[in-house]
């Protein structure tokens, strides 16, 4: 996972799997972006680099967006496939926060 | 006709590893195979086995997974059978509008199985997950 601070935004590029297997190294990673928040106001999640997911990734996803809300900092997610899109629709998840391709 | 036949070792990375393995199969097998219908593949496949390894082995290394691939006319059979005492499923689904249902922290991969295949099967520790290729084709425009 890559991050990137930019104009009071942090993007996270997931640039492997949203997969049961990466989620704990996810979570950790997490820890310390919290310790950071003063560096940003926004969170995008980046997933234009990823067609993997199971769920437990979007428990993830989930828990991220939570997070990021509890905060008072804005959440969304970008560059997912459709195949992402329809499944987050599927959940109804995306009346919680914004997703785009 | 059997497409793959393996045990898997029971930790979330064995899972990985087999799942990536089955797709490299399936579309070398298929090319023409379309992309929403690997990534359901992929998803349901990976819902499958995490739930062997996690709830059915519970991590033990001395337990494995067995996962069949079968190919029977139009129609592609995942089965995933552990060495657990069988599964409790959820039968919780996503026709709730409430807030805190929809963002619950667990229980959310047997209502997408349920979704997304034609027919889900459980008995005891095997759980038997039926695509319908004629309708996936119709849906989402392939053919195998």
């Amino acid at each position: 996972m890559e991050r990137i601070f930019e104009n009071n935004q942090l993007t996270l590029i997931m640039t492997e799997g949203l997969t049961a297997n990466k989620i704990p190294e996810y979570n950790q990673q997490l820890e310390s972006l919290l310790l950071e928040q003063d560096h940003y106001q926004k969170c995008i999640l980046n997933l234009s680099q990823t067609n993997n997911i199971d769920s437990t990734g979007v428990t993830f996803v989930i828990s991220l967006y939570k997070k990021m809300k509890s905060l008072e900092k804005e959440f969304s997610v970008a560059g997912a496939s459709h195949e992402i899109q329809d499944l987050f629709h599927l959940m109804k998840l995306d009346q919680f926060f914004s997703l785009t391709e | 006709m059997v497409v793959y036949e393996k045990s898997i070792a029971s930790s979330f990375q064995a899972v990985d590893d087999a799942v990536s393995e089955i797709l490299a199969i399936l579309v070398a097998k298929w090319p023409w195979l379309n992309k929403k219908i690997v990534f359901k593949v992929n998803f349901l496949l990976r819902e499958l086995l995490n739930n062997a390894v996690e709830h059915g082995n519970r991590f033990s290394l001395d337990k494995k997974v067995m996962c069949r691939i079968l190919h029977d006319g139009n129609y592609l059979i995942l089965e995933v059978k552990d060495e657990g005492e069988g599964i409790i499923l959820s039968n919780q689904t996503f026709d709730s509008d409430d807030a805190d249902t929809l963002l619950r922290d667990r229980k959310r991969g047997f209502p997408l199985l349920i979704e997304m295949a034609y027919h889900v099967d459980v008995a005891g520790n095997q759980v038997k997950v039926i695509l319908d290729l004629d309708q996936e084709e119709i849906e989402h425009g392939t053919n195998l």
